[in-house]
This record gives structure tokens, sequence and C-alpha cells, in this order.
């Protein structure tokens, strides 16, 4: 099963994809991993903390040109890797492979846009529908996504988190009981952890979001929550840099996005972090590969340029 | 000059585009529209943010265009006959959508290229929902077909490069008054064309006009790096913007009236426009469907505008009186300017 396992990642890094009862099988044993993690996955330094990739494999193939390869590298990924992208299947097969593979050099957690309803809106059904003919691959995937953990712990010293905090928890203990395997919900703990932004401009602790999902958190919620948890950092992912992260609240939180040239329109760059053993972080900047580029120019109407209004 | 064939053609695909996403806007709810469905031969739903953006563009030039039709002229309210021109109109149904809503002008013209108004004078012509709202039984077709009479409508074809010799005397033989005020509208047009050309355009309607308004919507903000990227990808889609590097900012979209004369310009972002929207119509739109594109959007919305700007030519001066008004009357039109 190794060797069929190693020919599918071969397969799916050349952004073929596998077949669907391969697809089944590899949900069936990444459940079987997926479920005996925490809410709160621990995970050890050295690490590279990745944020949302959106289906934009051949980013995500720079990613790991710039990174280094997985299992060499330790990676940890803050979610949203499917929808927007013209390779969402791809995408997230290839990272689910690598996580069955080897579980302990890859985290994934969940993404706001790991959910039944999103992706039904932000292509990743369609995308499903189109390649395999059929939802059943959408729907394990999704099957998946309920797995997923919620956040994960540097070193105990470094919480992230797809999009933020959340006024229904003080402490990690609190993230640790809710029962996640569950469709994202609209409201409470779970929805605001994949929801939430820091906001900047706020001095009072909590704002409603313009996503109408989760909450703004200011400064004044942020460094008390790090404080009272023995924490140092928050990073999470979510919002477009166009310089790739942004660091924020006198350092305390940052946002990392990987997905270069987003949507094949922004014309960002993206950063990934990496965190020594010594928890010293350092950024690296990349820019979109060839094929990113090369995507405005494509002629399926499915691979269509992006929109504008004119 | 430049190679015609090809480029123009490019340039009509954009009226099918954009009234793709209009109708997905219209469809979802976003706007009401009756009329927009009969120019879309294959619907196809629009992703939110275009949705958010195609809606926005049409309720703000909507409630614009309104504003000038209701104002009247100081506390006597004395009605005063007005007339729209639109540049460029492809399938745009405002005419329509107005009109049904209650509110005509004296004269409604619509101008663009014979291919494109032949479609639309046909699709008008046989479909009784447009006819029963232009009401006149003597409307009819001309010009083999290209353009459309009636009483308070008037489709005309001809090339927008060849306004002060070919369109405006065809506007004028069909009753074109430049005593009247008369608002022009250029929703993503005059960017297609080269700077000297609508300039002529600008210029000619501000010195002849005896009372003007202008308003129009278009790309800016070239240079940065989601602008390059705008550029880019449409050049892949062989859709050039001759106009925007001679106009890449709010600033100079007003500079481009205030510099000919005209009395006042002002440009504001779709971003400003947004953020003009009130909470319980932001509430209903939210609604609609989800929308996770907030960045992206700010960056979109960030580079289209909307400008408008007023002129009032200088007359004899017993007739300043009148001319004061007719200035009343075009500020009150843009002073409302934030949707309902």
């Amino acid at each position: 099963m190794g060797s069929d396992l190693d020919r599918q990642i071969q397969t799916l890094l050349q952004c073929k994809i596998i077949t669907e009862a391969e697809v089944k099988e590899l949900c069936l044993k990444a459940r079987e991993i997926l479920v005996e993690e925490s809410n709160v996955q621990r995970v050890d330094a050295p690490v590279t903390v990745c944020g949302d990739i959106h289906g934009q494999f051949w980013d995500l193939k720079k990613l790991f040109e710039v990174g280094g390869e997985c299992p060499k590298t330790n990676y940890l990924f803050m979610g949203d890797f499917v929808d927007r992208g013209h390779h969402s299947v791809e995408t997230f097969l290839l990272l689910l492979a690598l996580k069955v593979r080897y579980p302990d050099r890859i985290t994934l957690i969940r993404g706001n846009h790991e959910s039944r309803q999103i992706t039904k809106v932000y292509g990743f059904y369609d995308e499903c529908f189109t390649k395999f003919g059929s939802a059943n691959v959408w729907r394990y995937c999704c099957e998946i996504f309920d797995y997923l953990s919620l956040s994960a712990i540097i070193d105990d010293r470094i919480f992230c988190v797809h999009g933020g905090l959340s006024p229904s928890i003080n402490t990690i203990d609190q993230i640790r009981t809710i029962d996640r395997m569950q469709e994202v919900p609209h409201n409470g703990a779970m929805c605001d952890l994949l929801w939430s932004d820091p906001d900047p401009d706020s001095c009072t602790g909590w704002g409603l979001s313009p996503r109408g999902a989760g909450f703004l958190f200011g400064e004044s919620v942020a460094k008390p929550f790090l404080h009272n948890n023995g924490l140092e950092l928050i990073a999470r992912a979510h919002q477009l840099v166009m310089e790739g992260y942004k660091l924020m609240f006198d350092d305390t939180v940052v946002t990392v996005w990987s997905a270069p040239n987003y949507c094949y329109r922004c014309g960002n760059v993206a950063a990934i972090l990496e965190i020594d053993s010594s928890l010293n972080k350092s950024y690296t900047i990349f820019r979109d590969s060839e094929r990113n580029s090369m995507a405005s120019r494509a002629t399926p109407q499915r691979e269509g340029p992006p929109d504008y209004f004119l | 000059m430049e190679p015609r064939i090809g480029r123009d053609d490019v340039i009509k695909g954009t009226d099918d585009d954009a009234i793709i996403s209009k109708l997905s806007a219209v469809d979802l709810g976003y706007l009401d529209d009756p009329f927009v469905k009969y120019f879309v031969k294959r619907p196809s739903r629009r992703p939110p943010l275009i949705n958010r953006g195609s809606y926005l563009r049409t309720a703000s030039l909507d409630n614009l265009t309104e504003q000038f039709i209701k104002t009247s002229v100081g506390p006597s309210t004395f009605p005063v006959n007005k007339q729209i021109v639109s540049f460029g109109c492809g399938s745009d149904t405002r005419y329509f959508n107005l009109k049904k809503n209650g509110l005509s002008v004296h004269k409604y013209f619509e101008i663009d290229f014979p291919e494109s108004t032949a479609k639309k004078a046909v699709m008008i012509k046989k479909n009784k929902d447009f006819t029963d709202v232009i009401a006149d039984p003597d409307l009819k077709l001309g010009l083999g077909g290209t353009e459309l009479y009636a009483k308070d409508y008037c489709l005309l074809s001809g090339d927008l490069r060849e306004f002060t010799e070919t369109i405006v005397p065809k506007l004028k033989a069909h009753g074109f008054d430049t005593s009247l005020p008369t608002m022009f509208l250029s929703e993503c047009v005059l960017i297609y064309i080269q700077p000297q050309d609508s300039d002529r355009i600008v210029e000619w309607v501000g010195a002849n006009m005896d009372a003007s308004l202008f308003v129009l919507y278009e790309q800016i903000n070239p240079t940065d790096a989601f602008g390059a990227m705008m550029l880019r990808n449409l050049h892949a889609r062989q859709i050039e913007l001759p106009g925007i590097h001679a106009y890449p900012s709010l600033k100079s979209q007003e500079e481009r009236f205030l510099s000919r004369g005209w009395l006042a310009a002002k440009a504001v972002s779709m971003n400003t426009l947004h953020d003009s929207i009130p909470e319980t119509e932001l509430r209903r739109i939210s609604n609609l469907e989800i929308f996770d594109e907030v960045e992206e959007w700010q960056l979109l919305a960030g580079h289209y505008c909307v400008a408008w700007a007023i002129q009032a030519r200088q007359g004899p001066p017993e007739r300043e009186d009148e001319r004061a008004q007719l200035i009343n009357l075009l500020s009150n039109a843009v002073s409302l300017h934030t949707i309902k």
C-alpha cells in the first residue's frame, strides 16, 4: 500500500487526478489519522507555517520549492486549501496524501472554505463535478473537512488558527472541548476561529465583521488572550495581504498569506513563516509561478480568465 | 489611425460580458430589471464580488439618473424638459426601467456601433414588454434596422470617434436640443477610445450645451500591483483601455472636466460608494449570498470610479438668472448621489 500511496503522490504532484476509488480510500486513511488529532494540535518547531492556498496548485509547488519538500521540511497549513483557484482537487488531495504518508511532518487545520456551503459557492464543488462526473469526491472531501483540527500550538508558544479569536473563548482549553466533527456552524466559537479577523483600527475589543460571520478583534483582546494562555504570537491566515504577511499589535498577531497573484488577478506576493527550533521567525516572500500567469490566457471555459467589470 | 476591425469587435464583446453579469445580479435579487434577460442567450452565475460590483455600479448610476430626472428648479418647481444621452449603450436597459417606474425625460438618446444597435433595435421592436413601455404607435426602425425612433426614445448608430462630424448632426436631426438640461452617460465607454477622442466629446458638450451633467464610470489606478495585473489580464483577452493612463486617478478624472471649463467635478471610487450604501440596503444585499471576498473586493472596487461634472454655458447677461437656476438644478441632481 505504501507504494500505491507514493505513486498517487507522484501523480498528484504532476497536477493529475487519481481515481475516485483511490480518493475514497485515501479519505478513509486520512480519517483514521485526523480523528486522533486534538482541536488544538501540538506541533514541534522547527516548522514552516503557511496561509491560504485556494486551489492554486502551481503556486503550492512553488511554495515547496521555496520552503523545501515535505517531509524534509515540517509544514503547518492554516486552511483554505480549496475554492477560487483552478486546481482545488489536486491541491487538497496532494496535501491530504502527504498527510497520510507523513502524518508527523505536515499538519492541516481547517479554514472557513473547508465547508460544504462555501465550496458550493466558490468553486470546489463545481470542480469536483467537472473532473469526476459526480459529486462523490466532493462528498468524501467534505467528510474529511469535518475531521480537520481547528488550530495548532507550536512549542506551547505560538497559536495558529485560520481566522482568529472568539468572544466565546478565553482559554485554549475551551477550544479543546469543542465538538468539531460537523459542518462549520454560522456562529459560535468554532465559526469564529475560522472566520474572525484582527482589526488594526479598533482600540475597543470586539467588532462586527463585514464578512457576516466571525468577529473583528482588537489589540485589547489579542494581548490579554496571549498573556492568559502563556503565548507569544497568534499566526493566522484568512486575509489577502499584498505584501504576503502582515504583523500587527506590536508583533503579537501575524497574517500569513500563501497564494501569490490571488485568483490570477490581485498582483500580490505570497509568504511563508519559517520558525526554527528556538522559535526565531523568518518570512520568505515568493511570487506566482509561470503557470499562474498563464491562467489568464487559459482557453477552456472552466479555467477562464478572471472577471472584471467591463 | 489604429486598425478598427478586431479591436472594435472585442470592445463590443465587453457588452455581452457586462450584460451577463447584470443578469446574474438580477437573478440573485441584487437588482430589479425585467428587461435584461432578453439580451442574454447563455445566463451564467457570477461570483459574489462580481455580483456586488454589478449591483453597485448600476444602483449608483440609476440613482444619479433618477436624481437628474426628478430635480426641479428652485421653489417654483416649473417643469423643465430634459434629455439623456447614453454613449456606448450596448444592451443597457435603463430607459425602460426608469420609464416603467414612472420616470421619463423629454428625449432619451442611446448611441452605439451599428452592429450593437441593430441587435437591440430588433429585440425592442419585436417584444411587447419593450414596446409597451415605449408606448408610441409611431415607433419605427430606421437606417437598415440599426436605429429606432420614438417620441421620447432614440436608438442611434455611430462611432463616438466621429462625435462632432457624425454623431452631433445625427442627434440634432432627431430632435436633440442643446438648450435643454442634458445628462450624458458613459458606462465603461470613453476609456475604450483614445483620450483625444474622448476629450473632444467632453469639450464639445461643455462648450455647446446650455446645461449639462456628465456621468462616467470607468477603471482607474493602472500602475499599482492590482492595476498592472488588471491591464495584463485584459490585454490577454485583447481588451485595451487606451484612456486609463490619461485619467489614472480620481483627481485626474475631475481635472479632465475642470481643465476644460466645467463648473464642478467630483470622482469617487466604488469603495466610497459602497461605504455609502444605507445599512438596511447593505443588510438586504448581504443576505442574498455568502460574501467572503472582502479584501479582494476592496482592491477591485478601488480600481473603478464614478465621476460626474456639471457645466452651464455662459449666455447673454439678461439670461444670467436662468443660468443660475440651471446650475442649481444640476447641483441638486448630484447632491444626493448615494444609493437609496
